[in-house]
């Protein structure tokens, strides 16, 4: 019985010849040493190689502005030889290596200048010559060491495909370090000032004969943010996932309308349509009565007579964020359900069920995974949404209501740096901590998603067989 | 001889270019009826406005009528339409579910109590002939079946709701030689029962297994007819040269495995 294999979302699909870049290079490399006098294009690779790590290396040493501007230099010089080499040898015209030369002096020219042109030579110009000079010599060192490979490798055409190398290892360089070293500063920092006790105790302020006495934690804040996630979603998941079926499912002048309005909705800045909404409800009843409206908009709890007014809620900014994240949802729902494959939907239709069975027992269980996916990422940027919270809900150190203002972690990693004086004396030691706790929850959610994901693909889709 | 379905001067168009240039053919009840025909002369576009299948295509025209019954195709509701004319595809498409569901799929979406759910599966499989090799494992995946069990599964499926027409859609393409000759075992064991119209590019399956024969040119039926007549003494030169000649490359004509996945 054969193994019914098939492209599927969370399958490994591979488009390109061979699977590994890297098993390429031992006959890309004997192809180059048969000709050796190709080899002028060596130098430029490795000056090339040399302007990526320096300039990688600038983001952590300060002194590497004496190396990279003759870096610079020389990688033009490197290259404008190499093709002056090739030129005398195949009388061919390299034209990419020289237009590289030529933006390479450029950029030598412009950042040398750079400090008297713009700060009158101060140590002001210096500095900010080393902000223009590494990212110049990161993309120059690239594209050299990408056309050099192409010169060096020219008549194996397996080794041409090695000229991705470079580029392929900045985005690893941009992607993966970068995000590394983010990781490592959270980390660190934040288990340096651990404590399980943070999790268990809510911030609190207390005031005793003699003055205040103050409980630390983050209790409050962690479940404020598993709060406005729920909340998000659950405004956010029917209208998300009825435009995503309806995109998809019945197509047309309407179904376009959806999808341009909920796009637009996400360009427009969500501030404008805070303040827009804040308007509204003024007209519509005045913050300050105790309107349901204005209960839900600016929040509030009863203190045993009557209902105090809140700087914010849950409920109000889990509505926006449910605005911001929609789209998302109904993007991927239609994106999973366009991936049901044809036969299936005619087969299902052929056998005179209605669309909302079909829907129900086939389409949705197929559009399952992304679905899914779509929710986690809603999730996400609800739990990261701060500036939205701070500026249409309002927020606060303490309590976790749905109508008492937001307190989230990440509102605890700003207000550890710029909140209250109090919140700041007290909590200052713990920013990383909450930071640590928001990536926890955050990798915590992805993880879960991805088992899941994995089950219902294999559940719903069939992706992994009996043999 | 008794017409289920009655197809008269149909005409059909996808984005303004005309496929069907007028068809008309009976469909006699409890009989098999085969269109064959080359690539591309209308077949499976006739097949599939039998169900209003065509119609999912953005841009398809329907002009004719359609009867089953006496009762108007076109005028009806879809869904109604497709409970009565059950199809069969030329790739084996079962859900990602068990053979147990596959098979009660369409019952179930009609709702009404399951009480004889039971049976109904076992009568399908059996009269599918499919019954014995899964008997033991209905709640395992569809998907896990070789093709030709999927395609017998996907019989059995439409046969469920007890259609009046089962329409099949070259539904030995995708299969080896072995597996065809069960399906065709299968398709013969529905006479009677079952009226089949199957659509198929196998002359020689055409001939072992239907009643009647339509053999197709260009958008129009060139001849229709019961089978062994046609295949004896055909009426036009253009019949003859065609029946003749599938028949002459039949041997070789066995179509390929093209392995039991499906394509996503």
């Amino acid at each position: 019985m054969t193994a019914v294999k098939r492209p599927t979302l969370t399958g490994r699909g591979r488009v390109l010849g061979e699977p590994r870049l890297s098993r390429r290079l031992p006959a890309g490399l004997a192809d180059a040493a048969r000709q050796p006098d190709r080899l002028a294009f060596a130098v430029p690779l490795a000056v090339g190689f040399l302007g990526v790590v320096v300039a990688c290396l600038a983001l952590f040493v300060n002194s590497t502005d004496g190396i990279m501007v003759p870096l610079l230099g020389l990688l033009a010089v490197a290259v404008g030889l190499a093709a002056g080499v090739e030129k005398a040898r195949t009388a061919a015209l390299d034209r990419p290596a020289l237009v590289l030369a030529v933006v390479a002096l450029g950029a030598t020219v412009l950042v040398s200048l750079l400090p008297t042109w713009m700060y009158g030579g101060n140590v002001n110009g210096i500095v900010h010559r080393t902000v223009v000079s590494g990212p110049l010599l990161m993309l120059l060192g690239t594209a050299t060491m990408t056309h050099a490979i192409r010169r060096l490798l020219r008549t194996s055409p397996s080794g041409q495909d090695l000229a991705l190398v470079p580029v392929f290892g900045l985005a690893i360089l941009l992607g993966v370090v970068g995000y590394l070293i983010i990781l490592a500063q959270v980390v660190v920092s934040g288990l340096g000032s651990f404590r399980f006790d943070l999790l268990a105790t809510a911030w609190h302020q207390d005031s005793t004969a003699r003055g205040f006495t103050y409980s630390l934690g983050f209790l409050n804040n962690i479940l404020g943010t598993l709060l406005l996630i729920g909340l998000t979603l659950a405004f956010a998941i029917l209208p998300g996932v009825g435009a995503g079926v309806f995109m998809s499912e019945y197509p047309g002048r309407m179904a376009r309308l959806i999808n341009f309005c909920t796009t637009m909705l996400r360009a427009i800045a969500m501030f404008i349509i805070g303040a827009t909404a804040f308007a509204l409800v003024r007209q519509a009843g005045g913050l300050d009565s105790a309107s349901v409206l204005s209960l839900v908009v600016r929040g509030g709890f009863n203190d045993g007579t009557q209902v105090q007014p809140e700087r914010g809620s849950y409920v109000l900014a889990a509505m926006f964020l449910a605005m911001l994240v929609m789209p998302v949802i109904a993007r991927l729902t239609e994106e999973g359900l366009r991936s049901v494959p044809r036969e299936i939907r005619e087969g299902a239709v052929a056998l005179g069920a209605s669309d909302g069975y079909d829907l129900r027992r086939i389409l949705l269980p197929w559009a399952a995974p992304n679905i899914l996916t779509a929710l986690i990422l809603a999730g996400a940027e609800a739990a990261g949404g701060l500036a939205i919270v701070m500026f249409l809900a309002g927020v606060g150190q303490d309590g976790v209501s749905p109508l008492g203002s937001v307190t989230t972690l990440d509102y605890a990693v700003f207000a550890t740096l710029y909140g209250p004086r109090v919140y700041i004396d007290t909590m200052r030691h713990y920013t990383f901590t909450a930071a640590l706790l928001l990536l926890v929850l955050t990798v915590g959610l992805t993880l879960i998603a991805m088992v899941l994901q994995r089950r219902f693909a294999r559940r719903y889709r069939g992706s992994i067989t009996a043999q | 001889m008794q017409n289920v379905m009655e197809v008269t001067d149909l005409r059909v168009a996808y984005s303004g270019r005309e496929v069907l240039h007028g068809v008309s053919l009976p469909v006699e009840r409890g009989a098999v009826t085969a269109l064959v025909g080359p690539s591309g002369c209308g077949k499976t576009t006739l097949l599939r406005t039998l169900n209003r299948l065509s119609e999912l295509t953005p841009g398809c025209v329907v002009t004719g009528e359609v009867t089953i019954d006496g009762e108007d195709c076109m005028a009806m509701d879809p869904v109604l339409l497709r409970r009565r004319v059950g199809m069969v595809f030329q790739r084996p498409n079962p859900f990602p579910m068990s053979i147990r569901e596959n098979v009660l799929y369409g019952v179930k979406a009609r709702g009404g109590g399951g009480d004889h759910h039971e049976e109904v599966l076992e009568a399908s499989l059996r009269k599918a002939v499919i019954w014995d090799e899964v008997k033991d494992r209905l709640d395992d995946s569809a998907l896990a079946l070789s093709g030709g069990q999927q395609q017998r599964v996907c019989i059995a499926r439409s046969l469920a709701v007890a259609p009046e027409v089962v329409l099949m859609d070259e539904p030995a393409g995708s299969l080896d030689p072995r597996s065809t000759a069960k399906l065709e075992e299968s398709i013969l064991a529905l006479k009677g029962d079952y009226t089949v119209v199957v659509v198929t590019h196998e002359l020689g399956q055409a001939h072992r297994v239907s009643d009647y024969l339509a053999v197709m040119y260009d958008g129009q039926i060139l001849e229709f007819g019961p089978t062994k007549q046609l295949f004896e003494q055909p009426r036009h030169a253009a019949t003859r040269e065609y029946l003749a000649g599938g028949l002459v490359t039949d041997a070789s004509d066995e179509p390929a495995e093209r392995g039991s996945g499906r394509v996503a």
